[in-house]
């Protein structure tokens, strides 16, 4: 998705929350594919991604009344999405502990979790990759764990998160 | 595979119900505006029914849109100065002369009717569209609002408090809507 068909969608999310009920369809075939793509990418089994992202594209449209408009309405709904991804991995793993018994093979991430993780974080270490000397010291120090002491040093990793923020969205809608 | 068209008119009862529990939610305000007055010796009929009124107004207006989510915000908001003074008023034992006789409870009803009309005016000429719509819809709900709180101090104080609301609203929003256009 490119700069001006997420303006359009966001433009027509406001419209939306704000009762023109005629943006529903617009909003509604923008959003879907959206959801649908992050849920695909996060789970591996298609049936449960495609049941994530009706869980989730429902709660979009129940929350849009609230929407607040200061806000990017694609990101808002990605938002949501990912929340009800956790909600699906948590349900799983519940679901894995009740039916079967207690291994060391269940504290290990299955094969295809490893595979989407990695590739996040593949892509991740990209972008950062990108970045200027600067953002990438600061990235490089969060994900080593390394704390932020100080005001400034706080500042550059939260200006760095942003514009990592913003790289990530250019890249991957 | 998933039924898009199914999935579609879901989300669209999803959204609509939703709204109609956000609309709806404004009975937790126009509750105690309806029962406060009756507490505090208003004729209880009367004051249910402009409560219905105006809980039936301010939810559909809030169920329409955002303009009309905000006239219901801004005309109870600002509804409530005369409400809160007749209130007052009521409390501290006065009530309304006979109708054709100007006393301290009808002065007092005028100067905070007067002072929301203005408010409602100046407020609603800074909106960014649909002002003339929504300076109406404020003023509806605003009128509703004090007269609800006016009811138990009678009939004078009812009129005197509509009057200087809608007069003052009136004579500020003259310029304002010669200045727009």
């Amino acid at each position: 998705m490119n700069t001006a068909e997420r303006a359009r969608l966001h433009a027509a999310i406001v419209r939306f929350a704000d009762g023109e009920r005629a943006s529903f369809r617009e909003v509604f075939d923008g959003l879907w594919p959206v959801c649908l793509s992050l849920a695909s990418r996060s789970l591996s089994d298609p049936s449960e991604a495609e049941d994530t992202a009706q869980r989730a594209i429902l709660k979009v449209f129940n929350r849009i009344v609230d929407f607040d408009r200061e806000r990017d309405g694609v990101s808002w709904a990605l938002t949501i999405t990912a929340f009800e991804i956790l909600t699906t991995r948590k349900q799983r793993a519940r679901r894995r502990d009740e039916t079967r018994e207690w291994d060391a093979e269940d504290l290990v991430p299955r094969a295809d979790e490893q595979l989407v993780e990695h590739e996040l974080l593949t892509s991740v270490l990209a972008l950062i990759g990108e970045m200027s000397d600067q953002d990438r010291e600061a990235l490089e120090g969060m994900l080593g764990g390394a704390p932020a002491t100080g005001e400034t040093k706080r500042k550059r990793r939260f200006r760095a998160i942003e514009r990592l923020r913003a790289a990530w969205r250019k890249a991957h809608g | 595979m998933v039924d898009l068209e199914n999935l579609a008119k879901r989300a669209r009862v999803v959204a609509e119900r939703s709204r109609v529990r956000m609309a709806l939610s404004v009975a937790l305000i126009v509750l105690p505006l309806a029962c406060i007055p009756i507490g505090g010796g208003a004729n209880a009929g009367a004051c249910a029914c402009l409560g219905l009124v105006l809980l039936a107004l301010a939810a559909l207006l809030r169920w329409r849109d955002r303009t009309g989510r905000d006239a219901a915000t801004t005309g109870l908001a600002l509804g409530a100065i005369p409400w809160l003074a007749a209130v007052g008023l009521r409390a501290c034992g006065i009530e309304c002369a006979q109708f054709w006789s100007l006393g301290e409870a009808e002065v007092a009803c005028f100067a905070a009717g007067a002072l929301a009309g203005v408010a409602a005016s100046l407020l609603v000429s800074r909106a960014d569209r649909e002002r003339r719509k929504r300076w109406l819809m404020t003023l509806g709900v605003a009128s509703l609002t004090a007269t609800l709180g006016c009811v138990g101090l009678g009939t004078a104080g009812v009129l005197s408090t509509l009057v200087a609301m809608i007069a003052s609203a009136t004579i500020v929003w003259i310029p304002v809507s010669l200045r727009a256009s």
